[in-house]
Order: structure tokens, then sequence, then C-alpha cells
């Protein structure tokens, strides 16, 4: 869902004093360099305005928060690449994080956020890998759980991801979009980690069995709780969402492993607001902040911080095969972001 | 009482003013400036990244053009080509069928009901597309009307190629509706009489007198609908949540807004729909040149049309007809905006207003998107006029070295897509060049604006010229002698002489900008809420009530700013409209 | 090249459209206060040197001068709301979205009349055009003739120093046309206004011009005096255009200062001639008018009169008189009598020498006439 950024109120009343003059004033009116270059601006999916709230009240800093899917903010970056306009990014899918740190789109001035130095174990496990990278991981999850509705599945049906292509859930497998979901890819590259043809031969099984691909996680949620999927691979949160509604789902932590992504945060390369945006950082890594994100009150509230002296909340976890974090399996973050394109565009072109 | 003796005044021809380029060849220069900068740079834009690929980011490096073998390598790509060559000539063919076949019907007899064709043609040919493509998913989806009224096979089959050629040929069958009628309507009894007289049965009249005759506008009729369809992006984009079925529109839109974003696949796919809309174009302007259907316009008289016997048959076909043109989408919009769960169907305890009130309550996103798509469309139609007015202007009445220039220009971009002058629009204006020189029109509203109105421009003038040609030139000779210069020659006679067309014109623009799912999805920059985008992602996200809800509201109240608008300017302007019809 | 007493001054004025020469190095000049008739048929020029004059229209070449003021020519083009130049159109061109005041006063607003002197110079020059009181009129509320006569108030409006009619009186019925022409024609002597009025009709320009220019294929073809023009036409064309519908070839015997004598067929007559340079032996074109013949059972003897025998081949009545077709020899001559003549009669045709005009003519009619009148003899 879309939310207005406060600087775009002004451009309404350009329009109607340009529209009183002359036709080719547009032009020279749009010319005009914006205001708001200089306000943060922070490209994100989900509690967008919990956040910039928050991150105001805190610093006095004012934040435009622009709320997409996953995907859509990955593709939004590179359309932009010839004249960006955010300052921010926090994204799931560490590895995409990491793409654009390769390809130079962070900003990579050296700087190390003070919090760094509180990452938890779990946040260390990402962060230690590579310190002098710019971005920083800012929570984990599991982009997907392997799920399914018990009125249609038997347990012992579901025990491995395999149960996705298995025959007799034919037509009835759902799944994101990795083009558009930001969860998706993650989840979708885990596959491929080990061995690539392994995961280009696990998907074509997974689509010859008629998988159902929707635009987010929601969608997946509904179709799989209303009963129009039976199985399904589902964002964490969405999951724990639904479980605490008493949807008709259930969770299985198969054998093979369930995969982990880190929602990473980083700093445009082209940013004219470089304090503001580190302060952004060092605001959302701060115990507080992580905090107060596993309080704020939204559908997918599930948040594990990753900073010390913050306390996980206690939708974690529900499930009774569980007493612990997931045992999430981090995916390499420098080949998920090199292989990208390709996973990516061979989603797009087998989802027809 | 002499006119002439007293107070002669000696004009001052001051030299300088005199010598000044005129302000008519200044007009033209400036409309056809006006003209590159809104369609011709954007469109340049694609040609070039066809060669130079990364030409958006500054580099000018020619390309290899291996993406050109992603058209029938890629099996999305080579899908969304032959997909879109189906669906085409299908609804092509089909609905020319359909549009002409009616229009036979209804200029050929006389029963009840007829004149509900003409309402049909129009309603569904102003309804935006993706509205009509959303109602038929709605109709056909399981659980939807067409389940409901026991024919879920009719749900089935929409999800379907042919399914998809008749939905799409009920959507654009008003264009071979309206333009065949036309040739009927001039069609010449006399010429067919003669014929009777000279020996000819009545069907031997009809196969080599009428069909000779009204094959040309039947051609051109299946031309439009093709162009119109091959273009389409509101269809595809409705009909992906439930059934994919790749088209070039919607891969385009993909090509530019998933990873890997590739603007210059975008650009490939462009130019391979405006090369198929060329060539269409191509054999329909040469059947009209072969057509000589200039004689057709004189000598028609109203023809006095039978009732048939078996009118009751007519009748029963024409209400299935428009009944399942208007009634199965738009009434299934209209009903599930009222239910509560889509699945849960029709029934009394399922309706609600719930949903009226979420689209209507405090912090809605429908609010601000209405704010900035009104605000859009009101820029969009402002410029479309300006620049249609006076292109109009120019096309009636001068002899400007531009004229030809502003002529093809404004012809071109009518069968130029939206998606593709929109892709036109990002390839140009998204250039790193632009953003170093501190032009930042990508990313604002204002690109929005500009491709709206740049789209609308040729419908702006030729509903303006229409309106411009019934204006004799001496009326500006003669105010010119008077000492009126061009600009008070515009404001004081031909603008209140066209205001009707350009109040018509404005209108046009402004509802079709509001609801332009192609350019708005393409352009809309990051946070910035428009209407038919967030209506398509709640449908795609499967929140039926709440877009088919706002839906209803955003079309009721462009229905009634149209109306405002109307019932205002007539009252304002009361002596212009009364004298439209003289001289 | 501009003198002191012409309002008017137009200098090898020519006006190229793509290939084809509207208007090919016209000069001419209007004193101030004449009217000046434009006489031809469409397509000779007449409207362009118009819409040249008006500025409506830009010029290949030439130069034009208004009121002493040149307007165009050397990258200078005076705009037709700065001339000092009013028109009245064929089609009238009233604003319909206007009523008959504000029809008026629109140029006296641009033209620089002072605000306070605008609403009594409506009501003068609507009585100036019998049209007091119609001020609220709108124009469909007008009769066609009424129409004509508010696009005239609204061409003197502006007080401009020279009027431009456009054939103005085209669009009205041939009874209304009659009547407005005499109206404007005492209305332009009244006026004393220089005007300009282009037509293809030759009593309007009779009526109205004091000198007229008859236009061909760009050119001028004469330019005179009205009655001048109607007694020597100078060309062959233009006396067709003044109505010298009878028109005979043959060669020229003799010369006598203005005069020649000319056989044609077996028969000799006399004609004017102003062209000096045709000498005896050339071929000539005789050219006469049918309302100046009178026809008489035997030749006349009067020595200001030619005479011809001709034969009665058709009698049409016209209302006034008769038009009698007749034939003489080959050639079929027109003439108008009061009373009838049956078919067959062998008559005599007499007319002046006087309004006898011979031109030159082309060899090969000459020949063929003589050719003829051999044939007979023989």
């Amino acid at each position: 869902m879309w939310h207005r950024r406060p600087r775009l109120n002004s451009w309404r009343l350009t329009l109607l004093l340009a529209a009183s003059g002359l036709s080719a004033s547009a032009v020279a009116v749009a010319d005009e360099p914006e205001p708001s270059d200089d306000v943060l601006t922070v490209y994100l999916h989900d509690h967008g305005d919990a956040i910039a709230e928050r991150f105001t009240e805190d610093t006095g800093i004012e934040a435009q928060i622009v709320d997409m899917s996953g995907g859509e903010i990955l593709a939004r970056i590179e359309a932009e690449r010839a004249n960006p306009q955010w300052d921010v990014v926090y994204v799931q899918g560490h590895g995409s994080v990491h793409r654009l740190y390769e390809t130079g789109q962070l900003l990579d001035d050296g700087w190390q956020p003070e919090a760094a130095a509180n990452y938890t174990e779990m946040g260390r496990q990402i962060y230690e890998q590579d310190p002098e990278t710019a971005w920083w991981p800012v929570t984990v999850n599991a982009p997907a759980l392997l799920v399914y509705n018990p009125d249609y599945v038997d347990a012992e049906d579901v025990t491995s991801w395999d149960a996705l292509h298995d025959p007799q859930f034919e037509g009835r497998v759902g799944m994101p979009d990795p083009a558009i979901s930001g969860p998706a890819y993650p989840y979708v590259s885990w596959f491929f980690e080990d061995d690539m043809d392994a995961g280009y031969a696990f998907w074509e099984k997974v689509f010859d069995n008629g998988v159902r691909m929707y635009r987010s996680n929601s969608p997946v949620a509904e179709a799989l709780a209303a009963g129009d999927i039976w199985i399904a691979g589902l964002e964490e949160p969405n999951t724990y969402g639904e479980v605490e509604k008493d949807e008709r789902i259930e969770v299985v932590y198969p054998e093979e492993g369930t995969p982990g992504a880190a929602r990473a945060v980083g700093i445009s390369a082209d940013t004219e607001v470089a304090d503001d945006a580190k302060a952004f950082i060092e605001w959302m890594l701060s115990a507080e902040t992580q905090q107060y994100l596993t309080e704020i009150e939204h559908r997918n509230k599930y948040f594990v911080p990753l900073i010390e002296g913050a306390e996980p909340n206690d939708l974690l976890p529900p499930n009774q095969f569980l007493d612990q974090v997931t045992p999430y399996e981090f995916t390499d973050y420098e080949w998920a972001g090199e292989v990208e394109a390709e996973i990516k565009r061979w989603f797009s072109d087998m989802a027809q | 009482m002499s006119a002439s003796t007293d107070t002669r005044r000696t004009p001052r021809l001051t030299g300088v003013i005199a010598r000044l380029p005129k302000p008519e060849s200044l007009l033209g220069w400036f409309i056809a400036a006006t003209l590159v900068v809104l369609v011709g740079l954007p469109l340049a834009a694609i040609l070039l990244h066809l060669a130079y690929p990364q030409l958006y980011l500054g580099i000018f490096d020619l390309g290899d053009f291996d993406l050109f073998t992603d058209l029938w390598e890629r099996r999305l790509w080579r899908t969304a080509v032959q997909n879109s060559l189906y669906l085409s000539f299908g609804t092509m063919v089909i609905g020319t069928l359909i549009g002409a076949g009616m229009a036979y019907l209804r200029h050929t007899y006389r029963f009840p009901t007829a004149g509900l064709i003409d309402f049909a043609a129009w309603f569904v040919l102003v309804m935006p597309s993706f509205i009509i493509a959303q109602g038929w998913v709605l109709f056909g989806r399981s659980g939807g009307t067409a389940h409901q009224m026991g024919m879920p096979w009719l749900g089935e089959f929409i999800f379907s190629l042919p399914g998809l050629v008749m939905v799409m040929s009920l959507a654009n069958f008003p264009l071979a509706y309206l333009a065949f009628s036309a040739a009927l309507h001039w069609n010449v009894r006399s010429l067919e009489q003669a014929a009777r007289l000279a020996g000819a049965t009545s069907a031997q009249v009809v196969r080599t007198i009428k069909l000779p005759l009204l094959l040309p506008a039947l051609l051109s009729a299946a031309i439009l609908v093709f162009v119109d369809t091959v273009g389409d992006f509101g269809l595809p984009a409705a009909f992906l949540s439930v059934f994919r079925f790749p088209l070039i529109p919607y891969v385009i839109r993909q090509e530019i807004q998933t990873v890997p974003v590739s603007f210059e696949g975008a650009a490939v796919l462009a130019s391979v729909l405006v090369a198929m809309v060329a060539i269409a174009i191509t054999i329909q302007i040469r059947l009209l040149r072969n057509a000589g259907a200039d004689f057709l316009t004189g000598g028609a008289r109203p023809v006095d049309r039978p009732r048939p016997r078996f009118w009751p048959l007519l009748t029963g076909l024409n209400v299935t007809f428009l009944g399942l043109a208007i009634f199965a989408p738009l009434g299934t919009s209209l009903s599930v905006s009222f239910l509560q769960r889509y699945s849960a169907g029709f029934t009394l305890e399922n309706l609600t207003l719930l949903n009226y009130r979420a689209v209507l309550s405090e912090g809605s996103v429908l609010l601000p998107a209405m704010a900035n798509s009104f605000g859009i469309a009101f820029g969009a139609a402002l410029i479309a006029l300006a620049v249609g007015f006076l292109a109009a202007y120019l096309l009636a009445y001068s002899g400007s070295r531009l004229r030809r220039f502003i002529d093809i220009t404004s012809t071109v971009t009518l069968a130029v897509p939206g998606i593709v002058l929109a892709v036109g629009y990002i390839l140009w204006w998204n250039q790193r060049w632009l953003a170093d020189w501190g032009i930042q029109v990508y990313n604002t509203p204002w690109v929005i604006v500009l491709c709206s109105a740049a789209a609308s421009i040729p419908i702006a003038v030729r509903v303006v010229l229409g309106n411009v040609a019934q204006v004799p030139k001496s009326f500006l000779n003669s105010a010119s002698l008077q000492g009126a210069g061009l600009w008070t020659r515009i404001r004081t006679v031909l603008m209140p002489l066209t205001l009707a067309g350009l109040l018509s014109a404005g209108l046009a623009v402004f509802a079709t900008s509001v609801f332009d799912l192609a350019i708005t999805t393409m352009l809309q920059p990051s946070g910035f809420p428009t209407i038919p985008v967030i209506i398509d992602e709640h449908f795609r996200t499967v929140q039926y009530g709440w877009a088919t809800a706002a839906t209803v509201i955003v079309c009721l109240i462009t229905a009634s700013i149209i109306v405002t608008t109307r019932f205002l300017v007539k009252r304002l302007f009361r002596q212009y409209f009364a004298t439209g019809g003289s001289q | 090249m501009t003198s002191n007493t012409a309002e008017v001054a137009i200098h090898d004025l020519t006006r190229h459209i793509g290939a084809i020469r509207a208007l090919d190095g016209v000069s001419l000049e209007i004193p101030t206060g004449e009217t000046l008739a434009v006489l031809g048929p469409s397509g000779c020029g007449k409207s362009t040197l118009l819409r040249l004059l008006a500025g409506l229209d830009t010029p290949t070449s030439g130069e034009i001068h208004i009121a002493g003021q040149k307007v165009n020519g050397n990258g200078l083009e005076v705009p037709p709301e700065r001339r000092p130049v009013n028109m009245v159109f064929q089609d009238f061109a009233l604003w319909p979205h206007m009523n008959v005041k504000q029809i008026l006063q629109y140029g006296m607003k641009y033209r620089g009349i002072a605000r306070g002197r605008r609403d009594q110079r409506v009501t003068e020059l609507l009585e100036l055009v019998d049209l007091g009181g119609m001020e609220k009129r709108y124009p469909r509320e007008l009769s066609g003739g009424q129409q004509q006569r508010v696009a005239i108030a609204r061409a003197l409006a502006t007080e401009p120093r020279v009027l431009l009619f456009d054939e103005p009186l085209s669009n009205l019925d041939s009874q209304l046309r009659q009547q407005m022409r005499d109206d404007l024609a005492r209305l332009l002597r009244e006026l004393g206004t220089t005007a300009l009025y282009v037509t293809h009709d030759l009593q309007e320009a009779l009526a109205l011009g004091q000198r007229v220019v008859v236009m061909q294929a760009g050119r001028i073809a004469q330019i005179d005096e009205t009655r001048e023009l109607f007694r020597k036409p100078a060309t062959p064309w233009v006396a067709e255009l003044v109505g010298y519908a009878n028109t005979l070839d043959g060669r020229v015997l003799r010369r006598e200062d203005d005069w020649a004598l000319v056989q044609t067929g077996q028969h000799t007559l006399w004609a004017l001639c102003r062209d000096h340079n045709l000498a005896a032996g050339d071929a000539t074109r005789i050219m006469f008018q049918p309302r100046g013949c009178r026809l008489a059972q035997q030749a006349s003897q009067e020595s200001n009169l030619n005479t011809l025998p001709v034969q009665v081949e058709q009698q049409v009545f016209e209302g006034h008189g008769w038009r009698i077709n007749c034939r003489h020899g080959q050639r079929l001559l027109q003439v108008h009598d009061a009373l009838p003549h049956e078919p067959g009669t062998d008559l005599a045709v007499a007319f002046e020498k006087a309004a006898t005009h011979a031109y030159r003519g082309s060899e090969e009619a000459a020949s063929d006439a003589t050719t003829e009148a051999t044939a007979r003899i023989a």
C-alpha cells in the first residue's frame, strides 16, 4: 500500500498556479528542484508509519516513508539508478541489499553505526562476515515456513519441502511472486544455493504441480485459510499472525531446514542527507527501537531483535515443535546477490 | 455624420514591431516545440535505447541488439508476442463482427430497445478498460456472478483465450459499431435504387453495391479494434491475479517494475508494439485511400426502417447482448461493492456498506489518491486543451510551414498506446544528464501530467478541430482588420465560438486521465497514490469489496464533476452556446 | 514612387503560391477619395490583391504603401491590425456571439477610439446604414441585407484610411443586390473614403467604381475610367468581359490613324484600333456589342455604320426584348432587338463603326475566314 509523502503536498498548488497561467509553464515549474531534496526518504516495506512517527519523535528528523513491497522497492531502486530518489532502503533479503552495495549503489564512506557493537549473537552471525560492508541487518526471520491447511492435508503428508511438488496437492500449492514480494526471493533462492541445477529442477517440479503464484504473502495466507490452496511456503511473521487469529494453518519445520534472511538497511550513495540517514540507522539499531518494533500493533508484528537489550515478543515461537528461535539457515548473501537477476528472471518467465 | 473625416489617426507603424516574426509563426514554432517535447523526444528515446541500451545512465555505447532475439528465444516474451497477436486478431474478427452486426441491425430494422445500443456503445467506450476487465474477473471467478446464475461454465470459459477474446470483443465492439454506423449512415439509397432500376435483384444489390461500398469501412473498423486491443493495458492488469496470460503491454510493465529491471527490454517490446500498430494503421490508410469513400458523404437521407416480423427475436438478441456487454462486468462490480465477502455471494446477510465506509474513512488511501488523480487529470486536461486548441487553430487557419509537422505528430500519437508513451517518458525523463542539470520531471507528478496530456492531445486536437473548422476564417480576418492582434482574435472570437468543443475535449481528457492505468502505473512517483493504481492494487490483492467500492465512488465523483462543469460553463457563457448554431 | 495624392500605391506586387502566379507584377495607385473597382473572373488575382493590401497575405515581392506609409518589403510586414484599412467580407463575417453594438465597438476598442465616443459613434453608424435602434440584435436576428449593412458599418467604425470590399454583394439575392449596390454607391460618394472594391460583376464595378481595374491571370489587363473601359476595351479579353459578345476574324486592309479597314470574308468593316503596330495585311479580330446592333431589311447606307448580311437562326424572348441569333457565314452573331424575327429570314445587321474594335488576331483564324470567303465565291 502507498503512503503519501508530505513533500508532494505542494505540487497541487503549483499545478493550480501553473494552470491559471500558461501550459508552457508546466515544464518550467517542474524543472525547479523540489524542496524535498533534503528530507530523508526511506524505501521500506511494512509498518512505515509507525517507524516514521517514532523516529521523528525521537530524533526531530523529518522522514518520508515510501512503503512498497520488497520486490517493488528493489525494482524501483534499479529504475532510479540514473537519478536515485531514496536515501535509505530497508528491505527483506540481505542478499539483495548486498548486491546494491556491490554495485556501488550504497554509501560506503567507512562509517559504521555505534550500535553495531551491540549485535546479538544472531546479528553478529551475519554482520561479522564482513564488518566493513555498508549495510546492516535489523532483524531476521524466515522468508518462508512450510505451512498447510489441516482441513485438507494430513500432517504426515507434509514433512519436507518436497511436499510442494507432491502430486496429491496438484493445483493446491501457493507461493508469493519473487518479482514482487520481498521475502519470496530469499525463499526461492535458498533452494539454489548448493546446486543451481537442483534449484531449477526443484522449482520446475513445483511449477509442474500447478503452483499458484500470488502477489505477496498476505493473499497466500488468505488463500490458505480459505482452502483455495492447501500448502505453501509462507513468510514467518504472516504465518504467526494467521496462527494467532486461529486460522486453519499448521507449520512444519522440515529436517532440511528453514531458510532465514535478514531485513537489512543501507544508505544511498547519492544521498544528500547522509547524516540524517546515519541517524536513522543508528536509531533502527538502538535497543529502544528494536524493543519498540517488537511491540507495535501490526498485522505481522513478529519481530526478532538483533540488538542486545531488546526482548523478543511473546509471539515467538508459537509452534509446538519449537521452544526457541527458528533454526534459520542463512544463504551466502554474496552469492544470493549475484544470482538474483538470473533467478528472478527465470521465475518471471516460468510464471505464465 | 461623416465616418472618415473626423480625427483620422495615423497608426504608428513602428518598424521594429512590424519586423518581428509574425505571432502566428511564433505560435507555430511554440506548438511544434511543445509537441517535440511531449511526444517526439520520448518516442525518440525509445528508438535510441534500442541502439544504446544504457543511454539513460549516460553511457553512449552501441548495444549488440541481442535483446531482439529474446523475442523468440525467451519464453515469456515469445508467449507475450504470440498471445498479443492471438488476442488482437481474435478480437479484431469477433469484435468487428459484433460491432458491425449490431450496427447493421440497428440501421436496417426498427425494434424496441434498439436505441439502447447507441447508449451502450458510448458507455462501454468511455469506461476504462481495466474497470470493465475487473468486472469480468469478478463475474467469472469461482463464487462470482456466473456461478451464482448457474452458469459456472461461462465463468470458466472467460479464463481462456476464447474467453478473453470475448471479453475484449465486448469491451472494444463500440469502435467497430460507431465506425460502421457512420458508414451506414452515409449509405446512399439512390445508389441502390439505381441498381434496382438497372435490373439487379435485392440480393445482387447487396453483393454488388452495398458490400463493396461498405467493405472499406468494415475493414478499417476492424483495424481500429485491432489497434485498440493490442495496446490495451487494462485487461492484462485485471486478469493477471487470476489467469496468467502474458501480453506485451503487461510484460513491458514487468520489465520496468520488477528485478531485473530492463529499460532496454521495455524499449524492445514497446517498439514491437508500435510496429504492430504501425502496420495496422498503414493498411488502414491504404484501404481508405483506395476506398473513394468521399462521395458517400453526399445525398444521405434518413432511411425509413421497417419493423420486421421477427422483431421479438432482435429485441431478445439485443437485450442478451447488452446484458453481457454492460451488466455482466459492471453490474457484477457494482454488486460486489456491497458484499461483505466476495466468495459468499449475493445474499441478503452478505450485503453491507462496510466497503464504502472503509474506502471513505479517514486515513483511507483513496482520499489522497483522488486529490492526486483529479489534480493530474486537471493539469493534463489544461495542457492538452491548450496545445490541442492552438494546434487546431494552426491546422485550420495557418499557412505555417510547421502545419504538416503538427498534423503528423498529433495524428501519430493517436496510434501510440499509452504504455509505449509511458516507456518513452521513463527513458527520456529518467536520464542522468537531465538530473545533473537539475531537471527533475521523472518521479514527480509532472511526468504523469505531461504524459497524460501528450496521450490526450490527438483527441483534443480532433475534437477541437471539428469545432474550429466550422468558424470561417473571415471571422478572424475581420477581427484582425478591426485592430485585434492574434491573441485578442483567439480570445474574443475563436474561443467563444468553439467553447462547446473545448469543453467537451477538456472533459473527455479529464475523464480519461483520471482512470489511465497504463500511464500512472508506469510513471507514478514513489509515495504518490493515484486512483487507477490503488484500485488495481486492491484488486490484485483480492480486496474486491474495497476496489469496487472505490471504483463506484470515483466514477460517481468524476461524472458529477463533468456534469457540474458542463452546467456551470453553459450557464456562465450562455450567449456563446445560444449562438453556436448560427452562421 | 509614391505620389502625394495617392492613398494607396502598389509597386510591382507579386504573389506566388507554389507554381501559381496569383499576382504577377501589379502596380497601381488609388488617389485619395477614389473608389477603385477591381473586376475579373475567379482566379484572376483580384482577391489576392485585396488580401495583400489588408495584410492577410504576404507578397512574394513588391511594395505597398498605404496612407504614405510603407507596409511591407525588406522583412517588414505590418500585420492587418496595424494597417489603416478595414474590410467588408463576402460572407459578412459577423461574429455570432456578439450583438450589433458589440460588433461595432469591437474595432473601436482595439483601434483606440476613445471610450466616451463609442456609444455615440455606434448610433451614428447605424443611422448611416439605416439600422437605427438595432444595437441589441444578434446577427442571426437580422436579414441578409441588414447583416450586410452591419458589416459595412463595422468596417467604417475604425475610421480606416482605405476601405476594402470583397465581393460584399455576392451573398445577396439579385433584387436585394441591386438595391444594396445603389445604396453602397451613394454611401461611398458621401463618405469620400478611398476604397477598393473587388467584384466579378460588371454592373457592380461600373456602378461603384470611379475607375475600374480589369484583372486577368494575375496581371492588370486594363485600368481606366468606367466609361472609357466600356468605350475602349484594351484587349479582346476585356472587350468580351464588358459585353462585346460578337467577334469576327479578318485582315487589315488599310490603316488611317486610329482606324482600320478590315476585310472579313467578302465584306469590309471600319473599326477603331488603338494598336498602332497592327498594319495592313495583319490578322485581326473585330468585336462589337449585341446591344449596339440594329437589324434591317437592307444594308444601311449611313456612313457611320458597318453593315453585314445575316440570316436569322433563332429568336429568344428575354422579357424586355428579343435576342436574335443570326448567322453570318460560319459565325453566329447576337443582336438585341425590340421585335422578333422569324428564323430563316435574310436581314442586314448594322452597328456603329465607333463601337467596333479591332485587335490583333490569330493568323489561323484570319486564314480560315479568308478560305471560307474564297469557298463561298467558288
